[in-house]
């Protein structure tokens, strides 16, 4: 046996030590951002993102309501009084009483399939000479034109594009044509932007190219920040054309509205129209399905807007960004937003690191949520979208995972101790036991004190002794699961092929004092191996048992028995174990625990047990079972 | 006396493996005055043992339990038990003698150890030379030595087969080839079953030879002393 040569072995166990905290600390946190960074690119979080920047902005508080826009509005009433189709002269009139009031822009968010007789020129000869209107068509999905003769920049479509919930948080505000995809000069614009640039006309402030971003629009020196694939929460949205997102009108009453019967009859004061912009629109529900919104909704039980005042949001955000530098939605870049991430989860990571107990974390924790959302409801008040969902998710991902490693340390905590523990005793049983022996006999020697044979004795106690400790060492080992405590504190290791624990199992039985027992002679024993892949660790504790149960019940009950046999047998995937013993009684004052124990283990391994005399005097205990047959439970 | 296939002359072959250099020269030395005539082979540890038997073919193979794997590791008992254990699988037939401290762990390979059809003795390290040496005589014939393995164990377990061959023996009173032909198994392994029956019943060749008795009939008498034959 060779010493071992402790000092050589620390330093190396000190760097792996290390490396390993290292590793303990930070990897969690790496794995769990990491993992929410991943789910957040490949679009995991997309809707949650979206639906907190709903939430965050309807819980802004309300606003006064615009003073650049009038809605006129033709519902189910009005369109019973004028008819449907609505007829061209209805329209003519109206537009003609409007002028009336000098108002700076008319919007006729009318598409031709409204309208009596699109294709004909009669709309745009009655009211053609208006500079201030301005009609609708559809470019994409489908083709519907305006009303004919009007000039190009007298045209604006009103085609959205659905977010993939079907919500509209956003607005396209240019286009190419479908048609002529690559011809500038067939570049169209909204409805929103046309009637937003003509009112600022008049205030000298011209749409032009973004000068920070030259595909955006810009008026003045307002650029309306452009929406791109990954803007905010988004992930791969179609950013095609120019569009923004949509920043609603806070409030119940965002719009003055005028339903069209009060203009006929005059219902209404002069100075609602007078400078203003005016968009004319249907909003009966069956005849223009309103669009589905989430921040704010006008048709008072389905989250929706109207169309006519989708359109009528858009420019009074248009309007309010360059006049009253209302904010629009900004976001930051991409890469920025990850960083934001990174940086803003690392931080809770590391502050829910530095806390010791786990009541603090959960406050730590707690604290930087809620003030995550305080920040990110401040910065869409300023009118700033900044990620929050993963950060919201980083934490508590964070968090349980500690909790589940800190679990399993203490587990090993445990162990560890429980190691300690022994270690102790070990050292105390060899101070206490053969070290004070030996010293002795040093003594007795160093006196000439002693005989040879006391010597000898004295060497073979201490053997015995030393020996007794690595026995009690290798049997703490041993985990509880894994062991079966037998007579004389013997412990079985239940992972040793099952054949020989049978084999320990009857000598240690046998051993023991049961009266029958004396008179035992033959004790004849044989055990085939077993194939124990099938067998779970609580089976083979059964087995055992087992065994062990019909031994003991041959030296209670059987009489004066000289011959006991027990024999385990493998035929073909057949095995049997059977006890045999020639005593003169009968073993059948055993139904109590006996054969439950028995029984219970004979379904277990879906085999049958028999216990019966035999007609030359004595017992047979049988328990078999078809290998095969357990190979089917999945262990 | 069991034949051993020896492959050409009668020179007597023992391997050693003990990785304690004292010990190892001390037990060669001893080896070598009993038997003059020998070739003795050590190895260091199990795998160069392994080697060793394959292209040695020793008539015994000298076992110490606490044995590294190669020269370097730790001295384990468990690298004995598995070597053991590889020697019975892979040489049924060979001849084995174990010195060790710590007979004890061999309890795990009774079963291995009852069905070996070699010689097998047994001697914890602890005993006076000239026991070890009779043990290890004993291997070499192909008689079994267990008697410290039981030690502490009351009583006597056998296996059903040597009960057969007590019955077929003294109670019909068959010879060995008889015997062999009603069990259907071979003379030899009748001759190994008496070899594991006299070291139950602690009947020892050498014991035999210095009292003068005959140990088929020291075996008859003492079955019935022990009530194995009624």
């Amino acid at each position: 046996m060779k010493l071992v040569h402790l000092s050589n072995l620390i330093p190396k166990r000190q760097l792996r030590h290390r490396v390993v905290t290292w590793c303990s600390h930070a990897l969690p946190g790496l794995v769990i951002t990491g993992l929410v960074v991943i789910a957040r690119f490949s679009g995991l979080l997309q809707g949650l993102e979206l639906f907190a920047l709903d939430l965050l902005l309807k819980a802004r508080p309300a606003e006064s309501q615009d003073e650049y826009i009038v809605l006129i509005s033709i519902d189910r009433q009005d369109l019973n009084q004028i008819g449907n189709p609505i007829p061209n002269q209805e329209i003519i009139n109206l537009v003609n009483t409007l002028q009336s009031y000098q108002p700076s822009v008319i919007g006729l968010n009318l598409l031709g399939s409204l309208l009596s007789d699109p294709s004909s020129k009669t709309l745009f000869n009655r009211v053609g000479r208006y500079k201030n209107l301005v009609v609708v068509e559809k470019l994409l999905s489908e083709r519907i034109h305006p009303p004919a003769g009007f000039p190009l920049d007298q045209v604006g479509f009103t085609d959205i594009y659905l977010d993939g919930d079907n919500y509209l948080r956003r607005m396209l505000l240019g286009t190419s044509n479908p048609a002529q995809p690559d011809n500038p000069e067939e570049f169209r614009f909204s409805l929103a932007i046309r009637l937003a640039e003509l009112y600022l006309k008049q205030q000298n402030i011209v749409l032009k190219n973004g000068d920070r971003d030259p595909l955006a629009m810009q008026l003045g020196t307002t650029e309306l920040p452009r929406f791109l694939p990954n803007s905010g929460g988004y992930v791969n949205a179609n950013a095609n054309g120019v569009q923004i997102l949509l920043n609603f009108r806070m409030g119940r009453q965002p719009f003055r509205t005028i339903p069209l019967r009060d203009i006929k009859s005059k219902r209404f004061d002069p100075e609602w129209l007078r400078g203003r912009v005016i968009i004319i629109g249907v909003t009966d529900n069956n005849l223009r399905t309103p669009i589905p919104t989430r921040v704010t909704y006008s048709t008072g039980f389905t989250e929706s807007t109207h169309g006519v005042e989708v359109q009528a949001h858009t420019v009074s955000q248009i309007l309010n960004s360059v006049l009253n530098q209302r904010p629009n939605i900004n976001t930051w870049s991409e890469d920025w937003n990850y960083l934001w991430i990174v940086i803003a989860g690392g931080t809770g990571i590391i502050a829910c690191q530095i806390t010791q107990s786990f009541k603090q974390k959960i406050i730590v924790i707690g604290v930087i949520q809620i003030s995550l959302l305080a920040l990110s409801y401040f910065a869409i008040n300023v009118g700033l979208w900044i990620p929050v969902i993963p950060i919201l998710l980083i934490l508590p991902l964070y968090l349980g995972l500690e909790l589940i490693l800190r679990y399993k340390l203490i587990e090993k905590q445990r162990t560890i101790n429980q190691r300690q523990q022994i270690i102790n005793h070990t050292f105390d049983v060899i101070h206490n036991g053969p070290l004070q022996n030996l010293n002795n006999v040093i003594r007795q020697l160093r006196d000439r004190n002693l005989t040879e044979s006391k010597l000898l004795s004295e060497l073979e106690e201490l053997n015995n002794e030393i020996r007794l400790i690595g026995d009690y060492l290798k049997q703490e080992s041993l985990s509880p699961e894994k062991t079966l405590y037998l007579h004389k504190n013997l412990r079985l290791d239940l992972t040793l092929p099952t054949h020989k624990l049978f084999f320990m199992i009857f000598t240690n039985t046998l051993e023991r004092d049961f009266p029958e027992f004396r008179t035992l002679k033959q004790k004849v024993r044989h055990f085939d191996p077993i194939d124990d892949q099938y067998l779970s660790l609580e089976v083979k504790r059964e087995l055992c048992l087992f065994l062990e149960e019909a031994l003991i019940n041959v030296g209670k009950h059987a009489e004066e028995p000289t011959y006991i046999s027990a024999i385990g047998s493998n035929t073909k995937g057949c095995y049997t174990l059977r006890i045999t013993d020639n005593g003169k009684g009968t073993c059948l004052s055993t139904q109590g625990n006996g054969s439950e124990l028995a029984n219970r283990l004979a379904a277990q391994l879906k085999g049958t047990f028999i216990r019966i005399p035999l007609k030359e005097g004595g017992t047979v205990c049988q328990l078999d079972w078809i290998e095969k047959a357990l190979s089917s439970k999945s262990k | 006396m069991i034949n051993q296939d020896l492959p050409d002359s009668q020179t007597l072959k023992i391997l050693v493996v003990d990785d304690h250099e004292l010990f190892l020269d001390g037990t060669i030395k001893v080896l070598q005055t009993q038997y003059p005539n020998a070739v003795i082979e050590s190895a260091r540890n199990s795998r160069k043992l392994l080697a060793a038997v394959q292209q040695f073919k020793p008539k015994l193979v000298l076992i110490d339990l606490s044995i590294p794997e190669i020269t370097g590791e730790f001295a384990r008992t468990e690298t004995g038990l598995q070597l053991l254990q590889t020697l019975m699988q892979n040489y049924p037939t060979m001849n084995l003698a174990i010195l060790s401290s710590n007979i004890k762990a061999l309890k795990q390979l009774r079963p291995e150890i009852e069905a070996h059809q070699g010689g097998f003795s047994i001697a914890d390290k602890s005993l006076p030379n000239k026991d070890v040496l009779a043990r290890i005589d004993c291997a070499m014939n192909g008689f079994t030595h267990t008697k410290d393995l039981r030690n502490g164990t009351t009583g006597i377990e056998i296996k059903p087969e040597w009960l057969t061959v007590l019955n077929l023996a003294y109670r019909e009173g068959l010879s060995d080839r008889a015997i062999a032909q009603r069990m259907n198994v071979s003379e030899r392994t009748v001759r190994i079953y008496f070899s594991r029956i006299y070291d139950i019943l602690g009947i020892y060749p050498e014991d035999c030879r210095r009292n003068g008795q005959n140990p088929r009939i020291q075996t008859e008498i003492r079955a019935r002393e022990e009530g194995l034959l009624p």
